[in-house]
C-alpha cells in the first residue's frame, strides 16, 4: 500500500487517506488548488491574475528569443500570486535561514565575497538571488526562491509542506550564500506548494549524493491516487528521470515538465501553467524559434511530489546551480568550481525543466507535457534561458535583449544573473551539456558569489526585491550570464517613474539563437517579460528603469515627482539661449549697461523716479474746517458742560397762585360786593333773536320736550342760560314741560332746575311739567325715543304711567310736541340730537338748543344751516334773555363773569407778549452764541 | 336759605366739597382726593340706582316676572345678551361676552355712522354750497364773502391734513401750493381753537363764579 508524506509533518500516512492521521493536515490536493504540494492539495490560482499583465504578443506564449514586453512591475504585483505576495511580507521580517548548501563557495556578483557553500543542495543560482539582495542592502529574496532548494538538502526530512510560500525558497537560498543556518522546518514551511514538492520529490529522486554530503532522499514511486496531486504524481512517476536529473546541472526540464503533464492528462488536474508546459522536443523546437521559448510547455511539468520529498528535477535544479555557480566563480577566477551535479536521463527531466535549459543543453528527450497551460511566470523563465543561453554562448555581455524588454519584472530581471563566463555559458548551453550538465537556463545565470551564494544582478531578482543592488561593474560584469529563462525577461521600463517591483534588465535581449525551443513552456508575462543584464553599468542603476526602445516602451504616465525630476537638458534644451548680440543693454535704472537683462513686462512701466509726495497733508478748507469742528468737538468732551438751571418748581407754583388770586378777585370781589356796574349788552346775540321767535309761533300751552344731557359741573351756567328762555316759555306760553334725558344725572338736574329757576311760577311735577327720566342706551336711546317715546318711556321711576298724564296729554309721538329744547354742555350729546332728529322729524318740531359756551363752536354750524332754528349760548344767552324777561342769575354773575373774562384776556396778552418777547430774547441770544 | 335741616347739611357738604376741591389750587392734597373719590362713587351709585329704577327693573325683571308671554318672550333675548356680557368681567369668559359686544357696538357704528352722514355731512355741504345761492336773499357781497370765507376754511383746514409728501434730497416734502393752503388752513384751525378755548373758560368761568357765590351766600346765611 503506498504511502503519503504529510506535508504538513512529513510522516507516512496511506494514501487512502485524505487528511493526516498525525497532524490532521490535507494529504491529498484538492481540484481547486493550483498550487499542489506533494501530499497535500493544490492552491488553485485564478489564471486571470496572469492576464493581468499585457502581453505584447497579443496574448501569445512567448517564444524563445522573443523580446519580452516591458511591464510596469508595480502592475505586476496584482499578478502575483497570493503565495508569492505572502511570501514576500514574510520576507520583510524573516531572515533567511541559511541552509548548509553543498555548492562550492562561489563569487557573489554583488559583494565579491565568496560565500561559502553550505553544502545544501539549494541551487546556487537561486542562493545568488539573495546575495545580490543582501549586497545591495539587504534586498529580499523571494521565500519561495530561496527556499526552492532548501528541502533537498539532505539530512533533512522529506518536506511534504506544499510550497505555499515561494518565498520561503528564495531565503533559503540568502540565507544559504549568507550562511546564516536555516531551519529546515521553517524553509519547508515557507516553500510554495509547487516548489516544496519539486523539492520533496527530488529529495525523494535523487540518488546522487550531494555536496555538502547528504544524501538526497530517494523519492517514493508516484502514486496515481495518492496523497499528492495529480502534476506532482506525475512527475513523480518519472522519478527516476529526477534522479537522474539531480546529477545533471538542472535536470531534464522536458523530462519533468512530462511527468506532471502526463499525470495531469489522466486525471484532467493540470494546472494551467503547468500543462502549458510542452514537450521536451516542442520546447527545443519552440526555443530555438522564439527567444524566449514557450513557458507553457516549461511550466505544463511541474515536479510531482511523491510522498512529500522534494522532486528530483529541483534536487538537480540545485545542484546544477551549485555546480553552475562553482562554474561561474571558476570561469571569474573566483571561487571554486562547482561540479555540477549529474543530471537525470533526458526522459526523467520534465519537459518544463527541460526547456528551460540553455540551449544546446536540453535534453533530446524531455518529458512529454502538455503545451497547454503553462503559467506565464515559467513562460518566462524559457524565454529568460534562452536569452542566458545566448549570453553564455557568445560573450561576456550581458545577453541580448528579449524582444519585449518591458516585461521583464524587476525581480527576475533583477535576479537575472548577469551573462556567465564562458564556463557558464558552456554550462547553460543546453546544446553542449551533457545530460548530466543540463542545468536549466534560467539557473545558470545565476551567478554565485565567492561563498557559493546564487549571484543575481538585481534586475534578476524577483519581484519582491525592491532594494537596488549596487553591484561593482565587476560584479555586473560577471553576473551577464543569464540563464535562459531569465534572459528572455526584459526589465519592465517603468511608465510611472517609479522604480518598478522588478529590476529591468538592460539589454536583456533574446536573440533568435538562444535555445528558446527548449524552454516551449508559458511563461508568465512578468517573467516573459524579464531581460537579462547586458551591461554591468546598468548594475549600478538597476533599480532605475532602463530607457527600452521607443517601439517596445509603453508611453507611461510618470508622476509629478518623477517628472520633476527630469534633467533640465531636456527642458532647458528647447530653449535657445540668446545670442549675445540679441542681447538687450539696459539703458537706465540700476541695471543700466548690462546685457542680458529681463525685460521690462508691459504693465510694470520704465523705470523711473518715483514722484515725490509732500509730507503735509493736503487739505482744503471745508476739510480743515470739518477737523477743526470734530476736533473741538472731542475736545468739549472731556470738558464738563455747563447745566443749564432748570426753572424749579417754586417758580411755576408761584405763578399759577399769581394767576388764580388775580381771577379769583376778579371774581369774588364783584360777587361778594355785589357789584353790577358791568353795563349790560348794547345789543342781542345773533341768534336770540330767532328764538324768541320760535318761541312766540308756539300755540298757547304748547307740550315742549326739555332734554337735560348736561353734567353736574355746568349747572350754573345751563341754569343761567336756560332759565330765562324756559321762564319766557312759561310766561308767554304756559307750556307743559316734559323732561328727559339720556344720562343718568340728568332726571336730577332736571328737577334742580325746576326747583331752582321756575319756582316762582309754581309748577308742579305731573301737572305741569313731567320727568320721563332717563333714556338709556345713548345714541340707540335717542332713537328709539324719538321713534317711539312712550314705548322708550313707559312709566315713571315709581312705575307710574306718564303718558295719560296732563303734561303729555295728546302726546303719542315725538313730532306732537311743540318745541324740543335741548339743554347739553357737550356738543357731541347736541350732535346727535340733531342728527336724530333732522333724519325723522325734519324741522318739525322746531328744535332749540341751549348749549354752554364750550360746546358753541360745534353747535353754531347747526344753527347756520338751519338744522336748528334757535340758540342760546351759555351765560351772556341768558343774560340777553333776561332782559325781556326778568332778571336772574345771569344779572348776578355778569359783573363776575366779565371781570374774569377781563382778566384773562389781560393775562392772555400779557402772555403773549411775554412769551413772544422771551421767544425773541433766546434766540437773539442763540445767534449771538452760535456767532461768538 | 335753609328751609330744613336736609338742606343745612347740603348746604355745608357742598361748601367743604367746594373748598376741598378748590383746595387744588394749592396743589394735590387728600381733600382734594377726598372729594373726588367721593363725587365718582355718589355719581357711580346714583348711576346705579337710576340704571335699575329706569332700565333693568321696568324693562328687563318686570316684564319676566310679572309680564305677559309675549314680554316675556321678548324680555329673554336681552336677558341672555346681558349675562353674556357679563362674562366680559373675566378673560377666561370673555370669550362668551363677544356676541353681545359685537351687537352693541355693531349698532352703536351703524347709528353713528348714518347719523353723521345724513345729519352732518350732508346738510353741512349743503349748507355750505346754498351761501353761494344769492337768490335765497340777504346781503350779495356779505354772503359771497361769508361763503369765501367758510369756503376757503373749509379747503384749507382740509388741505392741512393732507399728509402726502414727495421724496426729496432733503427729506419727504410736500408739494408748494400744499403747503401754502396747509399754512392758510393752520390759521383757521387755530381760530377754531381759539374759540373753543374761549368757550371752555367761560364755562368754567361761569362754574367758578356760581360756586364762588354759593359759598359766598352759605357764608352770609350762616352769619
Amino acid at each position: 500500500m503506498a504511502e503519503i508524506l504529510c506535508p504538513q509533518c512529513g510522516k507516512p500516512n496511506p494514501d487512502d487517506l485524505e487528511n493526516c492521521q498525525f497532524c490532521e493536515a490535507r494529504l491529498q490536493p484538492s481540484d481547486d488548488e493550483l498550487y499542489i504540494q506533494p501530499g497535500e492539495s493544490p492552491v488553485r490560482m485564478n489564471t486571470a491574475e496572469f492576464e493581468k499583465t499585457q502581453v505584447h504578443i497579443d496574448n501569445e506564449p512567448i517564444r524563445p528569443g522573443q523580446l519580452p514586453t516591458k511591464k510596469n512591475t508595480s502592475d505586476l504585483e496584482q499578478v502575483l500570486p497570493s503565495w508569492l505576495r505572502a511570501a514576500r511580507g514574510m520576507d520583510d521580517g524573516e531572515q533567511p535561514a541559511v541552509e548548509q548548501g553543498t555548492s562550492s563557495p562561489v563569487e557573489n556578483p554583488s559583494t565579491g565575497s565568496a560565500v561559502e557553500d553550505s553544502g545544501e543542495e539549494f541551487p546556487d543560482w537561486l542562493a545568488g538571488l539573495d546575495a545580490e539582495a543582501a549586497s545591495a542592502g539587504g534586498e529580499e529574496v523571494p521565500e519561495w526562491l530561496a527556499n526552492l532548494g532548501g528541502d533537498v538538502d539532505a539530512g533533512q526530512p522529506a518536506v511534504d509542506k506544499t510550497l505555499q510560500d515561494s518565498g520561503s525558497f528564495a531565503k533559503t537560498q540568502v540565507s544559504k550564500a549568507r550562511e546564516i543556518p536555516v531551519e529546515p522546518e521553517k524553509l519547508e514551511s515557507d516553500l510554495p506548494d509547487w516548489l516544496s514538492g519539486l523539492k520533496s520529490e527530488g529529495e525523494s529522486f535523487t540518488e546522487t549524493p550531494l555536496d555538502d554530503g547528504r544524501t538526497p532522499v530517494e523519492p517514493e514511486p508516484l502514486q496515481e491516487d495518492g496523497g499528492m496531486p495529480d502534476w506532482l504524481a506525475g512527475l513523480k512517476s518519472d522519478g527516476e528521470l529526477f534522479a537522474d536529473a539531480v546529477e545533471t546541472p538542472l535536470g531534464d526540464v522536458g523530462a519533468l515538465a512530462e511527468a506532471a503533464p502526463s499525470q495531469f492528462e489522466v486525471e484532467g488536474e493540470l494546472p494551467d501553467w503547468l500543462s502549458g508546459i510542452k514537450p521536451e522536443e516542442q520546447i527545443l523546437t519552440d526555443a530555438a524559434e522564439t527567444p524566449l521559448g514557450d513557458v507553457e510547455s516549461l511550466a505544463g511539468v511541474a515536479p510531482s511530489q511523491a510522498d512529500g520529498e522534494i522532486p528530483d528535477w529541483l534536487t538537480r535544479l540545485k545542484s546544477e546551480e551549485q555546480r553552475f555557480m562553482d562554474d561561474a566563480g571558476t570561469s571569474l577566477g573566483v571561487g571554486v568550481p562547482v561540479e555540477p551535479e549529474p543530471a537525470l536521463p533526458a526522459e526523467e527531466v520534465p519537459g518544463w525543466l527541460a526547456a528551460m535549459k540553455p540551449e544546446g543543453e536540453l535534453p533530446s528527450e524531455t518529458s512529454e507535457s502538455t503545451s497547454g497551460d503553462i503559467p506565464d511566470w515559467l513562460s518566462g523563465f524559457q524565454g529568460a534561458e534562452g536569452t542566458l543561453a545566448e549570453e553564455a554562448k557568445g560573450s561576456q555581455e550581458p545577453s541580448s535583449q528579449v524582444e519585449d524588454e518591458d516585461e521583464v519584472p524587476d525581480w527576475l530581471s533583477g535576479a537575472q544573473p548577469e551573462p556567465v563566463q564562458d564556463d557558464l555559458g558552456t554550462v547553460l548551453e543546453p546544446s553542449s551539456q551533457t545530460p548530466s550538465e543540463q542545468i536549466p537556463e534560467w539557473l545558470t545565470g545565476l551567478k554565485t558569489d565567492d561563498a557559493g551564494r546564487v549571484e543575481s544582478k538585481p534586475e534578476d531578482r524577483p519581484a519582491f526585491e525592491h532594494e537596488p543592488a549596487e553591484t561593482s561593474p565587476a560584479e555586473a560584469e560577471s553576473s551577464q550570464a543569464l540563464p535562459d529563462w531569465l534572459e528572455g525577461i526584459v526589465p519592465v521600463a517603468s511608465s510611472s517613474g517609479s522604480r518598478p517591483a522588478l529590476i529591468e534588465a538592460e539589454e536583456s535581449e533574446l536573440t533568435s539563437e538562444q535555445p528558446e525551443e527548449d524552454f516551449a513552456m508559458e511563461m508568465p508575462d512578468w517573467l516573459s517579460s524579464l531581460e537579462p543584464e547586458k551591461k554591468a553599468a546598468k548594475s549600478a542603476s538597476a533599480f532605475v528603469p532602463d530607457h527600452a526602445p521607443a517601439e517596445s516602451l509603453e508611453p507611461g504616465e510618470l508622476p509629478s515627482w518623477v517628472q520633476a525630476m527630469r534633467p533640465v537638458e531636456s527642458a532647458v534644451g528647447d530653449i535657445k539661449p540668446q545670442e549675445v548680440d540679441e542681447q538687450v543693454v539696459e539703458s537706465q535704472g540700476p541695471l543700466a549697461g548690462l546685457s542680458g537683462v529681463l525685460p521690462v513686462e508691459p504693465g510694470l512701466g520704465p523705470l523711473r523716479k518715483p514722484p515725490a509726495y509732500s509730507i503735509k497733508l493736503q487739505t482744503n478748507e471745508s476739510q480743515q474746517r470739518h477737523a477743526a469742528h470734530l476736533e473741538q468737538m472731542v475736545a468739549s468732551e472731556s470738558q464738563a458742560g455747563k447745566v443749564a438751571k432748570s426753572a424749579g418748581i417754586f417758580s411755576t407754583r408761584i405763578l399759577r397762585w399769581v394767576i388764580a388770586a388775580i381771577l379769583l378777585l376778579a371774581v369774588v370781589l364783584p360777587t361778594i360786593l355785589g357789584s353790577q356796574s358791568v353795563p349790560a349788552f348794547l345789543g342781542y346775540p345773533s341768534e336770540m333773536g330767532p328764538t324768541i321767535n320760535q318761541i312766540d309761533a308756539l300755540p298757547i300751552n304748547p307740550p315742549v320736550l326739555l332734554v337735560f344731557d348736561y353734567q353736574p359741573a355746568f349747572v350754573g351756567e345751563m341754569n343761567a342760560a336756560a332759565g330765562p328762555l324756559i321762564d319766557y316759555l312759561i310766561i308767554t306760553k304756559g307750556a307743559r314741560l316734559s323732561m328727559v334725558s339720556t344720562i343718568p344725572t340728568g332726571p336730577a338736574l332736571a328737577e334742580w332746575f325746576m326747583k331752582s329757576t321756575q319756582a316762582v311760577h309754581g309748577y308742579q311735577a305731573g301737572q305741569q311739567y313731567i320727568n320721563l327720566g332717563y333714556v338709556s342706551g345713548g345714541t340707540a336711546g335717542v332713537i328709539n325715543f324719538i321713534q317711539d317715546p312712550v314705548t322708550a318711556t313707559p312709566v315713571l321711576f315709581n312705575q307710574q304711567s306718564v303718558w295719560d298724564l296732563p303734561p303729555l296729554e295728546g302726546i303719542q309721538a315725538l313730532s306732537d310736541f311743540s318745541m324740543l329744547i335741548i339743554v347739553t354742555d357737550s356738543a357731541d350729546t347736541g350732535r346727535v340730537w340733531v342728527e336724530q332728529t333732522a333724519q325723522y322729524l325734519g324741522t318739525n318740531p322746531p328744535m332749540v338748543m341751549i348749549v354752554s359756551a364750550q360746546a358753541e363752536p360745534m353747535i353754531r354750524p347747526y344753527f347756520d344751516s338751519d338744522q336748528i332754528q334757535g340758540l342760546v349760548v351759555g351765560l351772556a344767552g341768558g343774560k340777553s334773555l333776561e332782559a325781556i324777561t326778568r332778571p336772574g342769575l345771569g344779572r348776578a354773575y355778569w359783573d363776575a363773569f366779565s371781570y374774569g373774562l377781563l382778566v384773562a384776556e389781560i393775562l392772555i396778552l400779557v402772555g403773549g407778549i411775554w412769551s413772544a418777547i422771551s421767544g425773541i430774547r433766546s434766540r437773539k441770544i442763540k445767534l449771538e452764541e452760535g456767532e461768538a | 336759605m335753609f328751609g330744613n335741616s336736609l338742606d343745612l347739611i347740603t348746604g355745608i357738604l357742598s361748601f367743604l366739597f367746594t373748598i376741598m376741591v378748590l383746595s387744588y389750587l394749592i396743589g394735590d392734597n387728600p381733600f382734594f382726593r377726598i372729594a373726588i373719590y367721593i363725587f365718582v362713587g355718589v355719581s357711580a351709585g346714583y348711576a346705579a340706582s337710576v340704571a335699575w329704577y329706569h332700565v333693568l327693573w321696568p324693562k328687563l325683571f318686570r316684564p319676566i316676572i310679572f309680564g305677559s308671554i309675549t314680554e316675556r318672550l321678548l324680555a329673554i333675548i336681552p336677558l341672555i345678551l346681558a349675562i353674556l356680557l357679563l362674562a366680559k368681567l373675566s378673560p377666561r369668559s370673555a370669550r362668551l361676552g363677544n356676541p353681545a359686544m359685537a351687537f352693541l357696538v355693531g349698532t352703536g357704528a351703524a347709528v353713528a355712522i348714518g347719523g353723521a352722514v345724513l345729519g352732518t355731512l350732508i346738510p353741512q355741504t349743503q349748507a355750505s354750497v346754498n351761501l353761494f345761492d344769492f337768490s335765497t336773499g340777504g346781503g350779495l357781497l356779505e354772503r359771497f364773502f361769508e361763503g369765501s370765507i367758510i369756503l376757503i376754511g373749509t379747503v384749507t383746514t382740509l388741505v392741512y391734513f393732507h399728509f402726502g409728501a414727495k421724496p426729496s434730497p432733503y427729506g419727504p416734502k410736500r408739494s408748494r401750493w400744499i403747503h401754502i393752503l396747509s399754512l392758510v388752513g393752520q390759521v383757521f384751525i387755530a381760530f377754531a381753537f381759539g374759540a373753543l378755548f374761549a368757550g371752555v373758560y367761560a364755562a368754567a368761568m361761569t362754574a367758578l363764579i356760581e360756586r364762588i357765590n354759593f359759598i359766598w351766600n352759605f357764608l352770609f346765611s350762616l352769619f
